[in-house]
């Protein structure tokens, strides 16, 4: 549809034959020698270019005929889902995975799921590549409206930052055992940044360093929340002492949000702990932290360590 | 690039904002903007939707094209100077509807999920009562035309049939189909003259 002027009121009406051609221009009936005189008069006929504009935005409106249907309300979570990753493939394009330069129109994605492990070795313990543990990130914010009272929370639980390792016995199946309690111990500060870079998501991300724009590569896939109720507040490379990551915020209803993380281990080697999963509690954040092939993978949030354990469920690598 | 992004507007409320920014508006921010793109989706999704679920008769299959469509818009493949947005979203859900007849061969294996599902409100009730509106004064239009020429519009509109075809469908000849089909838009575009001059519906 183009745009030319709008025909004058005192201009007469196309005559019905020219009227007639002009519904089939936009029908796609007119035969060979009908649509090649037809289009050298467009070309030079603006009232009649435009109403062929007027024939094209009236078959346009048919649909709103129909009695109105509404796609399931996981249709948004998804859209908003790939319209990050498109983003993501827009902005760095040099960091693309090939395979997924070809998607041009991203159907739902074929998403590989992934299963935890009953139990990892974890080699020796590099405390060095974890030492500068940060992922202040916010590379890009790609958020839906972050509920304000979780923004409040969150800027509280950071002024009043505690850490505490979780070993009581009702949890006994993520406990670290004090034979580790070394390691555990540098693991916690470590971690404890992880757990303030989930913090820090949920306040202004605008407020960060230039240096932070060009921290990391993209990944190929990031870690993804596939639950009808996570809403995608912002993602963000991170960096995890020398290796990189990807962490990925969603917002859980009103009160809850949560960030996911996925770093490429890139053959570091971590301490060996007798559970499969870590987790801290920070004044009310728990952290939850496991270690999937190359990949360590974490979910941060102020909830309930089950609810943790059960997000767990819902993420994805896409 | 990556400038542009950090100064984009902020996603939290700002009271200052346009408590109901317009179509074009959202679109222009729609590449920074994940609000701007759950906006259009509120009120366009159920829009889109129908018209790809009367194409292709298949929930997931709609629901699908529903995704890509929108995230059209974050390509930046609309441009306000060729059109309304809604006629953009109504021919590209269109197309890309009968290409994916077409290449799927669906056409002959329907399955019938049209069943209503639960209706999600719009993201205000000034959108909710504009689609009203134009739902009303395209039903109003539509009414206006005789049968045969609306089953023949919209044999072609939602499932790209060619005259022909709806000519051997219908066993009318050519001629009679071609008459139904220009008849019925014009008198369409006479019945809806009004709004597409005011609004650009």
């Amino acid at each position: 549809m183009s745009t030319p002027p709008r025909p004058s009121p005192n201009t007469p009406p196309p005559s019905d034959e020219l009227q007639a051609l002009a519904a089939g221009y936009v029908l796609g009936d007119l035969s060979s020698e009908e649509m090649a005189d037809f289009q050298a008069r467009l070309a030079t006929d603006a009232d009649l270019a435009q109403m062929v504009d007027d024939l094209q935005a009236t078959l346009s409106l048919l649909p709103y005929g129909l009695p109105q249907q509404s796609p399931g309300a996981a249709v948004r979570a998804r859209l908003l889902q790939a319209a990050q990753q498109q983003a993501v493939q827009q902005h760095f394009p040099q960091e693309q995975d090939p395979k997924q330069q070809t998607t041009q129109l991203p159907h739902p994605p074929s998403r590989k799921r992934f299963h935890r492990p009953s139990h990892r070795p974890w080699g020796t313990y590099a405390a060095s590549s974890v030492a500068a543990l940060f992922c202040g990130c916010s590379l890009w914010l790609w958020s839906e409206n972050i509920q304000l009272n979780i923004r409040l929370a969150a800027t509280e639980r950071l002024l009043n930052a505690h850490t505490q390792l979780i070993t009581t016995a009702q949890q006994s199946s993520l406990t670290i055992s004090p034979a580790e309690s070394e390691t555990a111990a540098l693991w916690s500060a470590s971690l404890t940044h992880l757990i303030q870079d989930h913090t820090a998501a949920l306040m202004a991300s605008d407020q960060v360093a230039e240096d932070d724009w060009n921290i990391a590569p993209l990944p190929a896939a990031m870690p993804t929340l596939v639950a009808e109720q996570a809403a995608l507040m912002s993602s963000s490379p991170c960096q995890f002492g020398k290796t990189q990551g990807f962490r990925t915020t969603y917002q859980l209803g009103e009160q809850h949000a949560v960030s996911v993380y996925r770093i490429n281990l890139q053959g570091n080697q971590f301490p060996q702990l007798p559970s499969t999963q870590v987790t801290l509690n920070q004044d009310g954040i728990r952290l939850l932290l496991w270690k999937e092939k190359d990949y360590l993978y974490a979910i941060a949030g102020a909830m309930p360590l089950n609810d943790l354990q059960t997000l767990t469920k819902s993420l994805e690598v896409i | 690039m990556l400038a542009s992004f950090r100064q984009r507007p902020n996603l939290i409320p700002d009271p200052d904002r346009s408590p109901t920014p317009s179509d074009e508006q959202l679109v222009q921010q729609v590449q920074h903007d994940a609000a701007a793109l759950g906006l259009l989706y509120d009120r366009y999704a159920r829009f889109v939707y129908t018209t790809a679920l009367r194409s292709l008769r298949d929930v997931a299959s709609a629901e699908d094209l529903t995704q890509d469509v929108f995230l059209s818009l974050q390509r930046g493949g609309y441009d306000p100077r060729r059109g309304s947005l809604a006629s953009y979203l109504s021919l590209l859900t269109r197309s890309r509807a009968i290409d994916r007849l077409r290449s799927q061969s669906t056409r002959h294996k329907y399955t019938t999920q049209l069943a209503q599902q639960p209706q999600r409100p719009l993201a205000t009730p000034m959108d909710y009562a504009h689609q009203q509106e134009r739902h009303a004064r395209v039903r109003e239009a539509l009414d206006q035309l005789s049968s045969d020429q609306r089953q023949v519009l919209e044999l072609s509109y939602y499932e790209g049939q060619s005259q022909s075809e709806i000519a051997t469908h219908l066993g009318v000849p050519l001629g009679t189909v071609k008459s139904w089909a220009r008849r019925g838009l014009l008198k369409l575009r006479s019945q809806l003259q009004a709004q597409l001059s005011e609004e650009q519906l």
